[in-house]
């Protein structure tokens, strides 16, 4: 650590002083020579050292064997000298503090990007020599925004400071506000100098419930129906029982950078989640294939070409151009990503120690940009995790020699292979020991690094006007020892469905599966996956549009458009003082499988499906997971808009959005639409009223699956003294249905008819939210929430987690927040939630189908604890 | 002929039941013990460095001339309360195991407590330190009750007849009395080392029953000697000695660092146990000789003391376990341990900590194979000081953590099968024929939650 020490003295004082003794330098002995005791001088010394530096010498009665005569004896003969520790990287990150903290805590929606903010955070970049992209691609900062810097820049003017930036004309407040800390002026403020950051995490957690229900499906045999039989029910005939995911197994996360100001990079990650091979006891080989790593050189300011980016990345990196419609890696879906506000994504190349394993890309990337064009191409090698074809006996089917995949798949558990296939073997000899379901044995299922995939991609720009620019993306995935197959959707369900007793489970929402891309099939047969696509984006005035088009390469041309299958979006975004608009239109086709896209869209791709509406009839249950991690988008066409509106200090329209659209798979129809009024009479207490309405399927009332859901949540919040903060929230909802009549029997006279479903359902809960600051270095979060659901999920966004909240419960968690010193931070939080799920017919032990059943409710009771630990250096 | 079968059949599985290891958790490794200092304990047992508190050298003998103080006494009351849950799998009507239900839930209450004294003196540049404690190491303290009730009435809101009444009782801990010598030498004006070396005597005593006695409803409707309660007992002394050397440096101002060494430990077991079945003893042994081993440990730890407005002390330690040692079964494990101290006023502590610890649950099966499980435990600290004068601290402690398993049932199903001693073809303990009670083994095994609360409060004086 680079230290200077500043001393600065008043002229006319330093005669007086210079026989006094001052309390920053002071040694043991000098303060010996003052009137007080051994342990006062050691005291005195213990605070310089572990406390804080002297400000005045009326700090002395912070010392508690210092009292007020021995502070008025002392007064007259100790002096406190202006000491200052100045490290810049120190006053930087002091000056950042909050907004790093914020990044923080939003790290679980913005995987993987939070790295890359808080290096612009720490090293910014000269607000002179931005780029478009690089202004885009920073939170709440808007292409109206950059154009106005821009064209002042393009002018020959240069931005002198922060106030000379507020002065830019078209520059809005937020943008300003958003931008300034992730720019400099003239100096950076921390010279080029090494950086490194180190986190580990350990986290307890429990799987959501779609998981769990997917892991708690059991393998039978078919004649468990016969009352006859005494049933051995086995809990290790699931994969819960026989992975033994009752036990607690935690998630860590160890992650190491380091960079020489922006020029040289390096980092590592390694992650283990739940059920997962630990670090300690995997193969150097094994870490490494499970390991995120990059190595990357980035040059601002290369010596031919004027203001042009040089980024070269070897390892893990990501790539995202456009709205995400060719290429955005990542394996996490966000619903409603816009590209706007909060909601960005960071265009080009960056490294990568994000979670993402399936979509990650490991290689070599490289990316050329300049004010008026851009190039990049990266070329990435890596084995993907991928649902296959099983022979009973576990073995890969072959087709030609090759491997016959069905699809790409974000595993919950990375299980390992070898562990997979004796579990699998023993469920095999259960579903054959009965009588025969159509599909007697696991013929599709999940295998670590099954697919060998090389994968390269280009992105050409060209920028011809500032706020203006063209692009065009293309990537082709190589698969030279697989074949993707998906039968069509008659074929499908024989493949999907063990017991074809629920064949009519399988509906027209199932042809998104049917419609995931083949290499091989009765036309063609290939060894890639192509998409090409463009993107453009102008700003006009206050308004600025964007869009891009997408074409996945079946059976048409590559250079032909329309004759594919693809998926379009355009949208625009107006901005004026306290208001903004957002409308964005977006139309997705059924058979446009991208896996490496990740666009705006209500919801993620195979919701509805078999996969997740009935795992229990699938020849796999973990068959779900194609769905429950899912980060591509739904099929969809429709349009959203999005405003925000500030009345006057008083009143704020929050972030509010209407979107209408048409789930493209079967027609269903939604409307979706929330709105948020605050009301803010003073600075110290906001009240907030949200409505949020969605009806699916508005335009057919006789069909089963319509449904309307409101709901309605008032919070006051109360803004106390030291940034403390108390928040109550109410909310109720409703969810509406049609009646949903079971007949168990004809209904006549005498015969058991029964109505089996509500129509209408409500739910509501309230929750208490609180912060406490002891000081700028311990705050304690907490938060406590009952809850009845009634068969509605509940949301409650935590300090870092979303958590859903099913049936009825209660939960409190509190999080410390400790700053142990200006570089480390340490996080420790314990959530305890205690829940019931819906009432089940429960067989009792031991006693066969036909014996005493009960009803239920089945209380769950979870322990979570989550400690993060990091240092920045 | 068939009642010699059933009872050849209920013998052999009470046999086997005495062979294999209790199940109740940590009855072969016992519950191990970790710091019992309020304050380490506040701070998720960490002090490998420490410099502060006399109990510091229990944790690392190296620390006893890092105190660099004249002397130290300290003692220490430990409070544990134990909640132990046992659940059977439960399934819905599709035949899904869908969670568990919890037929035997135990409350209990244990205590412990620990002292720790020290001298050391200052010749030249050197320190030269002696001193001793007594603490416990391993606790095998456990109580369990569980009720075999039938479910008839129940529809008529009326309690099940209760069959019989199982119980485990085990009492006794393993204690550790060291003696500790330690060397300081100051390398500089702010930095120094520490060498420890601990001779600890190891010994104990500790006594284990578990009994299935029959109620008088069900011997009233059986008949008179029909129904054979079962009683277990046993008592193991323990003898041995035990090594650590540890280390610990002061590496300037802001750092320090500290390391132990436990070597390997074999302990000499002597057990006499006597079964009785239906007041007939069947089988007994008396001075039986086993060896028991305690891993080795490397633990290494970090202590951090930054210029924070609170003063803090932040520690973060690991230990590597060489359960390997002991067997081909084990792997070896990291516990992991994190604390912090701020001063929030000058004397007012504020401290928390996590630590997750790694154990074993060892299952010896019918054909004298053992199964064991990795256990991990979490928990969470907290506590503060009360500085009753400025050598005589007064620490409080409290840790809350939970484990979550699966290990076999305690008592197995088919001994309340009341046909193996009536001879008849159906029951009459039981409401009804769809009943099948069998045994279950690792493919239905119970799932156990378990919670602690515990309670430390320090005594501590520094010359």
């Amino acid at each position: 650590m680079k230290k200077f020490i500043v001393f600065f003295f008043v002229l006319l004082c330093v005669m007086p002083l210079v026989a006094k003794i001052d309390l920053n330098t002071a040694t043991f002995e000098e303060l010996m020579q003052l009137p007080i005791t051994e342990k006062q001088a050691r005291d005195i010394l213990e605070y310089r050292e572990y406390v804080s530096i002297f400000k005045d010498v009326y700090q002395l009665r912070d010392i508690p064997s210092i009292d007020q005569k021995t502070l008025l004896n002392l007064k007259d003969l100790v002096v406190v000298s202006i000491y200052q520790e100045e490290d810049e990287a120190l006053a930087r990150r002091q000056q950042i503090q909050d907004l790093l903290e914020r990044l923080d805590s939003n790290e679980g929606s913005s995987e993987g990007m939070s790295d890359v903010w808080q290096d612009y955070l720490m090293t910014p970049h000269n607000v002179n020599k931005m780029h478009f992209d690089d202004f885009i691609s920073l939170p709440n900062v808007s292409s109206v925004d950059a154009v106005s810097i821009l064209k002042r820049v393009a002018l020959g003017d240069t931005i002198a400071d922060m106030r000379d930036l507020r002065n830019t004309t078209g520059l809005s407040y937020y943008g300003y506000t958003n931008l300034r800390s992730y720019v400099y002026y003239k100096e950076p403020p921390v010279k080029n100098r090494f950086f490194w950051d180190a986190e580990l995490q350990y986290y307890t957690r429990y799987l959501e419930e779609g998981a769990s229900d997917m892991y708690h499906e059991p393998f039978l045999r078919n004649d468990y129906g016969n009352s006859s039989i005494v049933v051995p029910q086995h809990k290790n005939l699931s994969y819960w029982g026989y992975f033994n995911m009752d036990k607690i197994d935690p998630d860590v996360m160890v992650k190491l950078r380091a960079r020489y100001g922006n020029n040289y990079k390096i980092g590592w990650m390694h992650y283990k989640a739940k059920g997962e091979t630990s670090l300690s006891d995997k193969t150097t080989k094994e870490i490494l294939a499970d390991s995120k790593f990059y190595a990357g050189y980035e040059n601002n300011e290369l010596p031919l070409l004027d203001n042009t980016r040089l980024k070269i990345y070897l390892g893990n990196y990501r790539v995202t151009y456009g709205e995400g419609l060719v290429m955005e890696n990542t394996d996490f879906y966000s619903a409603r990503k816009t590209g706007y506000g909060f909601s960005k994504r960071i265009l080009g190349i960056t490294p990568d120690l994000s979670r993402t394993q399936e979509y990650a890309l490991r290689g070599a990337a490289f990316e050329l940009t300049h004010p008026y064009a851009g190039l990049s191409f990266w070329f990435s090698q890596d084995d993907k995790d991928a649902i296959v074809y099983v022979d009973e006996y576990g073995n890969t089917v072959k087709e030609e020699g090759k491997d016959k995949i069905f699809s790409y798949v974000v595993p919950t558990i990375r299980f390992d292979n070898d562990e997979l296939r004796e579990a699998e073997a023993m469920f095999n000899q259960e579903l054959q020991s009965g009588t025969p379901y159509a599909t007697n044995y696991i013929n599709l299922a999940y295998r670590k690094d099954a697919l060998k995939e090389k994968l390269w991609g280009t992105h050409l720009q060209v920028n011809p006007f500032i706020g203006t620019k063209i692009g065009f993306t293309t990537y082709t995935a190589l698969y030279d020892d697989a074949y993707f197959m998906v039968p069509d959707y008659n074929d499908l369900k024989t493949l999907l469905v063990r017991d074809s007793y629920y064949y009519p489970k399988f509906k027209m929402m199932d042809a998104e599966i049917a419609n995931l891309y083949s290499t091989r099939t009765d036309t063609y047969s290939r060894d890639y996956r192509r998409v090409i696509g463009f993107d453009g984006h102008t700003t006009l005035g206050n308004i600025s549009i964007e869009g891009e088009y997408a074409e996945l390469s079946v059976d048409g041309s590559d250079l032909k458009l329309g004759d594919d299958p693809k998926a379009y979006l355009i949208s625009a975004h107006t901005q004026f003082d306290n208001l903004y608009f957002i409308s964005l239109y977006r139309h997705y086709d059924v058979d446009f499988d991208n896996p490496y896209s990740n666009a705006y869209s209500e919801h993620q791709r195979f919701e509805d499906t078999i996969l997740e509406k009935n795992i229990y009839a699938l020849t796999n249950p973990t068959l779900s997971d194609l769905y429950l991690n899912c980060s591509q988008a739904q099929p969809e066409e429709g349009i959203y808009f999005e405003t925000r509106y500030k009345f006057d200090r008083f009143f704020t329209i929050n972030r509010s959005y209407l979107d209408i659209y048409e789930r493209l798979t079967d027609g269903r129809r939604s409307v979706r639409f929330q709105t948020e009024l605050e009301f803010r009479p003073i600075y110290a207490l906001g009240l907030r009223l949200r409505y949020k309405n969605q009806v699916n399927r508005y335009d057919d009332y006789a069909e089963r699956g319509v449904s309307k859901t409101d709901e309605y949540t008032v919070s006051v919040r109360t803004f106390l003294s030291n940034r403390d903060f108390l928040e109550f929230e109410y909310r109720y909802n409703t969810v509406w249905g049609p009646p949903y009549t079971s007949l168990t029997y004809p209904a006549e006279p005498g015969n058991n008819t029964m109505a089996a479903a509500q129509t209408l359902m409500v739910g509501d809960y309230i929750g208490v939210n609180y912060t406490h600051n002891f000081n700028t270095n311990l705050k304690l979060q907490g938060s406590f929430i009952y809850w009845f659901g009634h068969g509605i999920s509940h949301w409650d966004w935590e300090d870092m987690e979303i958590d859903f909240m099913g049936e009825k419960g209660a939960k409190f968690w509190v999080a410390l927040h400790s700053r142990i010193s200006q570089n480390m931070y340490l996080t420790l939080k314990y959530r305890n939630k205690t829940y019931q799920t819906q009432e089940l017919s429960i067989r009792q032990y031991n006693v066969p189908v036909q014996g005493e059943n009960l009803f239920q409710r089945v209380e769950h009771k979870e322990n979570t604890i989550r400690l993060s630990l990091e240092y920045r250096y | 002929m068939i009642k010699k079968l059933a009872l050849s059949v209920i013998l052999s599985i009470i046999i086997i039941a005495g062979l294999s290891a209790w199940s109740i958790t940590d009855d072969y490794f016992g519950n191990r013990y970790g710091m019992l200092d309020a304050r380490s304990y506040a701070m998720g047992s960490t002090g490998i460095f420490n410099e502060l508190r006399p109990s510091a050298i229990t944790l690392n003998p190296a620390n006893l001339t890092l105190i660099n103080r004249p002397a130290g006494l300290e003692g220490s009351f430990f409070l544990n309360r134990n909640e132990d849950n046992r659940a059977v799998p439960l399934y819905n009507s599709f035949d899904n195991y869908i969670d568990d239900s919890v037929y035997a839930s135990n409350l209990n209450f244990y205590d412990d407590y620990a002292t720790t004294g020290f001298v050391s003196f200052k010749p030249w540049k050197l320190r030269i330190g002696i001193g001793a404690y007594y603490q416990p190491l391993l606790s095998f303290d456990g109580d369990y009750k569980e009720e075999i009730r039938n479910n008839r009435n129940t529809d008529n809101d009326n309690y099940p007849e209760k069959i019989a009444v199982n119980t485990i009782e085990n009492a006794g801990v393993l204690n550790q009395a060291s003696g500790v010598l330690s060397l300081g030498f100051a390398l500089g004006e702010n930095s120094e080392l520490n060498l420890g070396f601990d001779f600890g005597k190891l010994w104990g005593n500790t006594k284990y029953q578990k009994d299935i006695l029959w109620t008088q409803w069900a011997i009233d409707t059986v008949g008179e000697g029909v129904l054979p309660d079962s009683i277990y007992k046993e008592n193991v002394d323990w003898d041995g000695y035990r090594y650590k050397i540890g280390v610990s440096a002061r590496i300037n101002k802001r750092l320090g660092i500290g390391a132990t060494y436990t070597f390997k430990t074999t302990l000499d077991r002597t057990i006499d146990w006597v079964k009785t079945y239906g007041g007939v003893e069947v089988s007994s042994t008396t001075n039986a000789k086993e060896d028991y081993i305690l891993p080795s440990e490397f633990r290494l730890g970090i202590n951090y003391q930054p210029r924070n407005i609170m003063r803090t002390w932040f520690n973060l330690e690991g230990e590597y376990v060489r359960f390997s040692e002991i067997g081909d079964q084990y792997d070896d494990v990291i516990n992991f341990y994190a604390g912090v101290e701020h001063n929030i006023k000058y004397s007012l502590p504020f401290r928390f900590g996590f630590q997750a610890t790694n154990s074993y649950l060892r299952t010896v099966e019918a054909d004298n194979s053992i199964i064991v499980k990795r256990i991990i435990t979490p928990m969470i600290t907290g506590g503060s000081s009360i500085p009753l004068t400025d050598k005589l601290h007064l620490d409080l402690g409290f840790g809350y953590s939970w484990r979550e398993y699966e290990a076999l049932d305690l008592f197995r199903d088919s001994y309340y099968d009341d046909r193996h001693y009536t001879g008849e073809n159906s029951y009459q303990l039981w409401p009804n024929q769809h009943i099948v009670l069998t045994d279950r083994g690792w493919e239905n095994p119970d799932k156990v939650r378990e919670s602690n609360i515990s309670l430390s409060t320090s005594l501590s004086y520094t010359w």
